[in-house]
Parts: C-alpha cells; structure tokens; sequence
C-alpha cells in the first residue's frame, strides 16, 4: 500500500522520490496512475501528488518561438487555446480527443508523455514539431529531445528520482501546416487504433508523428519535397514513412488493418493539414 | 389508461436522486465482504494461505472452499438436465478452478477498502493444467422430413456463422446485503432481484434454513437484461457470512468483477444446411450448432442453447427442421441468458439463411420472406418444439403484414433506388432487414393481492420484480384502468418476499402478461367484494349495484353510493381481494428491424445512419415504455453486432476486464430508432391481449446490420461472424466479391 505526500516545492518533491528508494511516483491528474495503481507490477511505495508544489513552471507559456508546457498544463486548457489552435493546430486537436471533458479537465499533457503508452494520442503532435522533454533530478537539469524520452510501453528514460519539468514545443516556421488524425473504434471515449499526427513544412516535405503502430509512439524522418496537389504523390510518400510501423494486434484491431489504417489516416492527415487555413502558422 | 403513454411513477425519486440502490443502503455493525478470485483459468488448488490475511488490520474473517464444503452446488432454476449436473458451480473453488474470476476464498472487514486489501493478502498457490473444454451433452429437436427435404432440393446453402461472446452491463454492479434481524431471527436479503422469492428459497435451501426465515427486499435496481438478479455464487457467500457472523454483510460488485464473474452469454458457432426449392421456398433447415457455456452452468441450465433452437425457424413455416446443440463447457466465465437470449443468434443465423437463399434463387429477399412466413390463417401455429416446459405454439400473429408495415414505412423502393445511386455514386451504403419471433409472458403463475386503503388509496402488492422496465407504472395503469381512478393513487409493491407467499419476478418478458394479467383478475375481485359488502350498507341487492370510478352505487340513483374506502371501513377494516393468473404457454410477439449503414471505404468503419423497429407487441400498455425498451434493447443488439466481445487469449486469460476495452456503444453509435407499435394480433392467451414488449430491439439486430454491411462493400453474404469489426469489414473488402 502507498503512502501519499504533497510537497510545496520541486526539492521536496525530489527529496520524496528519493526517500523511495524507486518506488516513488509522481501523481498529477491521476487519469492514469490511479487507474494502474493496484495493479502495477512495480506499484508505487509513495506517491508524489505535486499539484501544490509551488515553484513549478507555469502551466502553459507562451514564448517568441516556443511553447513550454509545465507539469500542471491540462489538456482542457491545451485544447481551448486559440495560440495552439492556431500554431500548433495537430497538438490542439489531439488535446482534444483525449478521453472525455471530465478526463481532459484532470489529464496533464506531461502526464500523457510520462505515461508512455504507444497510443498516449498528444506525442505523434509533440513529435512532428520536433519538442523537447526537460527533467530535474538531484544531478540538475538535462534536456533531450522528445523521440529520445521513450523506450518501451510504459518505460521512459524518466529516472524514479526524477520529474518532468517541462516540455519545449518550438513554434514552426511560417508555412509550416499540420493536423491530427486519430481512428477509434467508436466516437464516445475510447483509445485510439491508430494515429498519427502529420506537419508540413514550406517546402512540403512531410514527418509523420505515428500513434498504436509501435512499441512506444514514432516519428518518421522528413520527406523530400512532395507535390501537395497529386494525391499520387502524397500518398507515394506516405508509403515510404509509414514504413518504420511495426503494429500488433489487439482487441481493438489485427495488425494487418492497423498497417493499413496508418496509411490512410497519414494521408488524411497531410490532405487535412494541408486544406486547413486555420493550420497556417503566420 | 391502458394505451397512454403515461409519465413513469418510478422517475421522481430517481430523478432526485432519492431512489436508493444496494450500495446505497447501510446497517449498522454492517462488515464487509470481499470476493478472493482465481487468476488462472484453468488448475488445480495447491495451497490457500490465509495466515497474513487472518493477521491485518481490520479483518473479520477469512474462508475458503474447505470451510463451505456442507453448501451444494447451485442448483438450476431453469430447463435442468441430468448430463449438467456435475458441471454446476459450487460457490467457493473446491480443489481446482475452472476460469479467471471464479471465487476461490472470501474475506470479511470492517469496511470496505480493508477487505480490499486484505483480498490481495490471501495467496493462493494454483498448479495451471492445459486448458479442458468437454462437451456435455447434445440438445436435439425435430419436426418434418428433413432429409427428404435435402434430396428434393433444387439449391442446397451450408453456411458457418459464430456470434461472440458479449453480455449485459448493467449501470449498477450486483451487490447485497445479508442481515439477521436479532427481532425477528430473519435473515433479510437486501439487494435481491430479478428472482427475489427463487433466490430467497434457494439459499435457504442451500444453507439449510427455515424457507419463512429468509427476506428478500428488493432495491432499486440500475438494470437487469437477465443477467443481474440470477443466484450466484457471491449472493450464497454472504448469507453465509452474515450467519456465520451474526452480523450484516455487504457486498458490491466492482467493475472488473463483473466483467469476469457476472454471466456472459452468446457465444455460438453454427453449422446450417438448407434446403431450397426453385422458387425460392425454404423446405428444410438442418442446423447444427456448439454453445460455449462457459466454466458451469448456471441457474440457467440448458435455458440459453434450448431456446435458440426453439425459436430458430422465426416467423417461418420451414416444413422440416432438424437442430442438434451442443453444450460445451469451456474455461471462461460461465454464460446465461441475456436480453433476447438464444434468439439474437438464431435470428442471425435464420436471417443470414433466408438472405443465401434469396441469392441462391435469384430473388429478391423480400419476396423470399414473404413466401416463407406463416400465413395468419395458420395461427395458431404448432411449431412441434417445445423449450421451457412449454411446447412452442405462436399464439397469434400477421407476420406478412408486419413486414408491409416496416416495407412500407422505409418505402422500400425508393430507397432501394436512392441506396442504388448512392452506391453507383462511389458510396459504401446498404439496407438490412431482418424479421424476427420473440417469446414472452413465461408462466406457470402470477399472484396479486389488492387493497384499498381508508385514504382511497390502492395497494397492489405482486410477486414481481423490476429491472427498471417501469413494472409500477403498467401496473398501475392497469388497476386504474379497470377501477377508473388516477393511476398515480396507486402504489405497486415488487421484489418483497414477505409481502406476499409466491411471486416470479422479472425476466421472459413476462411481468405485463402475467403480473398485468392476475391485476386484472384481482381488479375484478375487488369490484366483487365491493359490491358484496355494499349490498348490505346501501340496501339494494348485489344486482343493483354498479361500479363508478372507485364507488359502488345503486343503479338509477346517482346519490345513492359508497366509495370503496367507505365500504372497506364500514365493513370493519380494509377492502381487500387476491387473484391469480396461471398459463401453460408462452405468448410469441413478433417484428422486423430495418438499418441502413454507411461503411467508410478506406477504414471499414459502419456508421448507422437510419434505424426502423417494427414491433407487434398484441396491445400495448404504454407505448412510450415499449418505445424506451426498443431503443434500449436495439442499443444493446447494435452492441453486440458491431462492438461488444470478451476476447480470450491462448491460455484463457480474459483480454477485456475494463470498460477499456468492453466497447458498448455509447449516445454517438447509438441511433434514434424509429419504432412502428402495432396491435394487429392481440394474444388470445390472457384477458388484455398483451406480449411482452422487453427483447424485440436487441433480436434481429445481428440480422439486419450483417446484410446491410454487406449490400454496402458489395460482397453479399460475406458477413458470418458477428461482432463484424472494421477489420473483419476490409478483410472482406480486399476479398474477391463472392460469385452470384
Ligand atoms: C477514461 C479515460 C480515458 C482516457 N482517454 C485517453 C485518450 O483518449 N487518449 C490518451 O492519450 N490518453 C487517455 N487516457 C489516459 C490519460 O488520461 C492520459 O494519459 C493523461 O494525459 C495522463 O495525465 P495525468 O495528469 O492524469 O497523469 P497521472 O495519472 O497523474 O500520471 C501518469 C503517469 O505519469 C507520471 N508523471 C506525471 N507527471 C509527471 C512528471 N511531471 N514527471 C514524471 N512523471 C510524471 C506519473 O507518475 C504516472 O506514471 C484516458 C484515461 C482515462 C481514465
């Protein structure tokens, strides 16, 4: 059975997580540490709400060129956001989809990294505008790119003495185009079969953020220029990317439907970027 | 009153959230129970170790199956056949388990969130052996030449078609409460349901009590669809705690309880051959079929495979029939009847045979229907099947003209075209009928007992139970109806065992027929009493009085009565009268559903766009409560057409324990759904005519989406399984079109 803590500062909370010898997690909306809590393998001796820690980075700011989303940036505030709307569209959207409103007014964006399930539907977003993850431990602070934050389902290279403290969304150029799709088996809450996030940079080269196709959330490399108006040739370059997908099948679709829903929705995802005026970063 | 959609009396107290449901209630010195489960679904017990457990905080007691080894098995309330008997459940494991979820040892605490825990002390030590399916026994039934039939046939069909495994949930868990009253040395049940005087005498049974010592207090209840309120083996468990204690024991199911130890049901593979002749007539249908029952087989017996082959042939006249069932034990949570058990597979399976031999003919399915329905000048029609002690006689019905309704309603042949171009337009849309016979209004008997208070007020206490269906309203209404007062005077009293000696609760669709019927009765009885007492008090012989809207007077003479109030307490006390309804036979509704999809060319996804139920429920009470049931029922039938599956894994690891992964359709799937009441066959069987109106939306919904998903891809009579999933859907889409 776990103890619960609520520190008031970030030291605090580093100090509880070491007094856990590893058994310590962190606990925000709970959305999905409660959910697992009695039934983790590696279930938690402490549990570190940090909702009243006080010297967190602010929720959401809003920089020249970047976006920094603290511990406490929920997705209902993530998703209202006209800024987001506007320059992050395929983030906002994703924001969107999660859960319900009741779950989007507790889910935490970090939460959804640091949960680090393959279909955690904000990262194939957060990937194609090419974030980054900040941690502080007791070594300080290191910052490393996004794709680099994940290992396997569950797992992150978040250390058990370590929280997230921000994530960096660098505001794309002007020209840059993006969108999220997301399947699920029905329209009420449900997780996704598959999704994927797609940007368009101004000179049309393509990276796909890719959701439930593989062991943790993908992003692809960037295209070469693609001609936007022949549907062949986004659909020639989707082909190409999606292939580092490595789906499995699962009760809510075989392997096989996931390779091919992947393409499908990659596709609508360029072609709604792309049709989308409100995705155009100015 | 009868045939007003009258306001639910029900709603008030659940809208102001003043109802009360199990979990709801409390007693004092009340414990705690929770249920220690197997996780293995298939081994033998090495070791139970309940040292740890016996030493936390908060702990009551701790029991396995060694310390409730003088309980029997449950025993079956339905349809029970001998070849079953080794396989009912005992209600803790003895020796070995047989499916994940299947109580192995039980835990008493002060609250709740202790026993809880304590649950995960107690270590239980299962040596896993290879999973063991066994076939218990075949069911078989026949009627005609079947094999005649075959050799006559112009077109021969042999179609393999499996419906999953899916079930009811309802919004509230099971749960109860068990409390020896020190007063009156009563052990009251409080929670029970569906089946309060079975279940109170089944457990008394059981564990040896005196029958009259055992209360049933029915709660409200956050839904039944027929698997909620059935003897399981937890209710036994804390009876037997609460005596053991002498204390009040609670239990409320959690979610993933429910999902691995409540009843599933479906689950069916078939095997049909039929036989066809060159117009496109059905002559024999030759069906074989393997019904996965799960670990035991409970209350339920043979209930659910005996029923789908019963109610197979529908509304048609197939002059030769031929149906073997067989009952398979498997290592997965054990299966009951759920809303239209039994007959949302045969409705698929008879409905995807009438379509095959449409195609086979070269006609088109609707005529193909129309040629093979029971003409009304049959009725009533012997189907020579029996099924619940019961033999199959469809008491009343115009099936032809059920189907011009629903036909003309659609207007078939427009939209026909308009599907038609829409198709040649690059769309992937389609329209499915399917028709369908449900049963209801299952005996043997029904009592009520009414009484009139001194306020004028009137009392209708039944053996019945609710599962949320609106028992009180319809019931009151049909008091009102015959004593011509304001059915909100009037209370009905279900689900308490005290109250009354017998009474069978709510499942079959029968509470309007049969508790409908002996309220009649005892309205009737009343009316008698009444006008004997008065005879006396107003001076006038017994035929000069008549009945006027809750008074007895003298005919003739306006000023001259007594209201019923009056006679009872002139008559030194209450006026009260009793009556019973008793039947052999089942009453048989009957309908058709119509959809109309949109499948998603590139994802396989089946968006609903229109929904029509046709239903002929003989006479219908409150149209708006049938109309609830239908939409309610069809959301279920959609459910489990397109969504709904307890997937297994390899070694019978349950794969959906969450609402995660159980995918019931939520307000975006679900469809408004046009409903077409009619009355055209009233039921000769009981004195208001009525069907039972609870299973008609679920029935034929498997039927109608499978045809309209595959006239929408173009691949006729590629849909055999249901749920048919979007990646079933492009599967068949990459497939090539099947020939004819
Ligand atoms: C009904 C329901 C529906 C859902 N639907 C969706 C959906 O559609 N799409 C989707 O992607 N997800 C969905 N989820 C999952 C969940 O809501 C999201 O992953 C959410 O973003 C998690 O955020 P949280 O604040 O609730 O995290 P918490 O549960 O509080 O934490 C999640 C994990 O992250 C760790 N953690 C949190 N913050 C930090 C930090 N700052 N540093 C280090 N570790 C941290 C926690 O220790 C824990 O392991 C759903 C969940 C539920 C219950």
């Amino acid at each position: 059975m776990a103890t619960y803590c609520r520190p008031r500062t970030v030291s605090e909370v580093l100090a509880a997580l070491a007094n856990a010898e590893g058994r310590g997690r962190i606990l925000v909306g709970g959305t999905d540490l409660l959910v697992h809590l009695r039934k983790d393998p590696f279930a938690p001796t402490v549990v570190v709400d940090i909702k009243s820690v006080n010297d967190l980075p602010p929720a959401v700011e809003i920089d020249d060129d970047v976006v920094r989303f603290g511990p406490t940036a929920r997705m209902a505030e993530i998703s209202g956001d006209p800024f987001i709307a506007g320059h992050l569209p395929a983030l906002g959207a994703s924001a969107r989809v999660v859960g319900s409103i009741a779950i989007r007014n507790r889910a935490t964006l970090v939460g959804n990294i640091c949960n680090a399930s393959p279909a955690a539907d904000t990262v194939p977003a957060l990937f194609v505008y090419g974030s980054t993850v900040t941690l502080t431990g007791p070594g300080g602070e290191r910052t490393l790119p996004l794709v680099e934050f994940f290992v396997g389902p569950g797992q992150t290279r978040c250390g058990p003495d370590e929280i997230v403290i921000r994530i960096d969304v660098p505001i794309p150029d002007r020209g840059h185009r993006s969108a999220f799709q997301r399947l699920t088996r029905r329209r009420g809450v449900d997780l996704a079969t598959v999704s994927v996030a797609a940007g368009v940079d101004a000179d049309a080269r393509i990276v796909l953020g890719l959701g439930c196709v593989g062991p943790t959330p993908l992003v692809t490399d960037a295209s070469p220029p693609v001609d936007l108006t022949d549907p062949a040739a986004i659909e020639g370059a989707v082909e190409e990317l999606v292939s580092i997908a490595t789906p499995i099948s699962d009760v809510r679709a075989a392997r096989d439907y996931r390779e091919a829903m992947v393409r499908v929705l990659a596709v609508r995802a360029v072609q709604s970027a792309t049709a989308a005026s409100g995705g155009v970063s100015s | 009153m009868i045939g007003e959609s009258v306001h639910r009396l029900e709603d008030p107290p659940l809208l102001r959230g003043d109802a009360r449901f199990v979990a709801d209630i409390s007693f004092p010195n009340e414990a705690h129970l929770r249920v220690v489960r197997s996780e293995v679904a298939c081994g033998e017990i090495v070791d139970i170790d309940v040292s740890e457990a016996l030493r936390a905080d908060g702990v009551v007691g701790v029991w396995t199956g060694e310390d409730l080894a003088a309980v029997p098995p449950i025993d079956f309330r339905q349809i029970g056949y001998d070849e079953l008997l080794p396989y009912r459940q005992t209600v803790l494991a003895r020796g070995s388990v047989r499916y994940v979820g299947e109580p192995v040892a039980i835990v008493v605490a002060e609250d709740a969130y202790m026993a809880e825990d304590i649950a995960e002390l107690v270590i239980v030590d299962i040596e896993p052996l290879d999973l063991a399916p066994v076939e218990a026994m075949v069911l078989e039934g026949e009627y005609g030449l079947v094999d005649q039939a075959f050799c006559e046939a112009h077109h021969v069909l042999d179609l393999e078609l499996t419906v999953g495994r899916h079930s009811g949930i309802p919004m509230e868990t099971r749960g109860l409460i068990a409390r020896p009253d020190p007063e009156t040395g009563r052990l009251e049940l409080h929670g029970a349901s569906k089946v309060p005087h079975y279940t109170c005498a089944a457990i008394s049974t059981m564990l040896n009590l005196d029958p009259h010592t055992v209360v049933g207090r029915e709660c409200a209840v956050g839904g039944g669809f027929g698997i909620r309120g059935e003897l399981y083996p937890e209710d036994v468990l804390v009876a037997w705690a609460a005596l053991q204690l002498n204390r009040p024991v609670k239990w409320i199911e959690d979610r993933r309880e429910h999902l691995i130890a409540a009843n599933h049901s479906r689950d069916q593979r078939h095997r049909v051959r039929a036989a066809v002749d060159q117009d496109g007539f059905i002559t024999a249908v030759d069906d074989e079929f393997w019904y996965d029952q799960g670990a035991y087989v409970r209350t339920h017996g043979a209930t659910v495979p005996s029923l789908t082959a019963a109610m197979l042939p529908g509304p048609y006249a197939f002059p030769a029939y031929r149906s073997r069932g067989h009952i398979v034990l498997s290592n997965k949570t054990p299966a009951g009847t759920y809303r239209a058990p039994g007959r949302f597979e045969a409705t698929f399976v008879c409905e995807r045979v009438v379509e095959a031999a449409a195609r086979a003919a070269g006609l088109d399915p609707v005529s193909v229907r129309r040629r093979n329905l029971i003409w009304p000048e049959a009725m009533p029609f012997d189907r020579q099947l029996s099924v619940l002690g019961t033999s199959v006689v469809l008491d009343s019905g115009d099936y032809p003209r059920i189907l011009d309704r629903l036909i003309d309603h659609i207007e078939f042949e427009q939209l026909e075209t308009d599907l038609a171009r829409r198709r040649s337009e690059g769309e992937q849309v389609g329209l499915g009928i399917g028709m369908f016979v449900e049963k209801s209004g299952l005996g043997p008997f029904d009592d009520v007992e009414i009484t009139v208070r001194d306020d004028g007020s009137v009392e209708v206490v039944t053996g019945a139970a609710s599962v949320g269906q609106g028992i009180e309203t319809v019931i009151a209404q049909i008091c009102a109806d015959d004593l011509d007062m304001d059915y909100r005077n009037i209370e009905v009293v279900h689900g308490q065992t005290d109250r009354i000696s017998r009474g069978m609760g709510a499942f079959a669709s029968r509470v309007t027929v049969m508790t409908g019927s002996a309220t009649r009765f005892a309205t009737d009885a009343v009316k008698d009493v009444a006008r004997d007492l008065a005879a006396n008090m107003l001076e006038a012989s017994v035929e000069d009085l008549e009945y006027r809207a809750g008074a007895i007077g003298v005919r003739g003479q306006p000023d001259r009565s007594l209201t019923l109030a009056e006679v009872g307490s002139a008559s030194g006390g209450e006026l009260r009268a009793k009556a019973s309804f008793t039947t052999d036979h089942m009453t048989y509704p009957y309908g058709a559903h119509a959809v109309v999809v949109v499948v998603d060319p590139h994802t396989g996804q089946v968006e609903i766009e229109r929904y029509v139920v046709a239903y002929d429920v003989g006479r219908a009470i409150n149209p708006m409560l049938i109309e609830g049931q239908i939409q309610g029922g069809a959301a279920q039938g959609i459910g489990g057409a397109l969504l709904e599956d307890f997937l297994y894994d390899g070694v019978g690891q349950p794969l959906v324990t969450s609402f995660m992964d159980y995918l019931m359709p939520t307000a975006s799937e679900t469809p408004a759904v046009e409903v077409l009441l009619s009355e055209d066959a009233p039921s000769p069987s009981n004195p208001l005519g009525v069907k039972g109106a609870g299973e008609g939306g679920t029935n034929a919904c498997g039927a109608a989406l499978a045809t309209a998903i595959e006239q929408a891809i173009g691949r006729p009579g590629a849909v055999t399984d249901l749920p048919v999933t979007p990646s079933m859907i492009k599967a068949l889409m990459k497939a090539a079109p099947a020939g004819g």
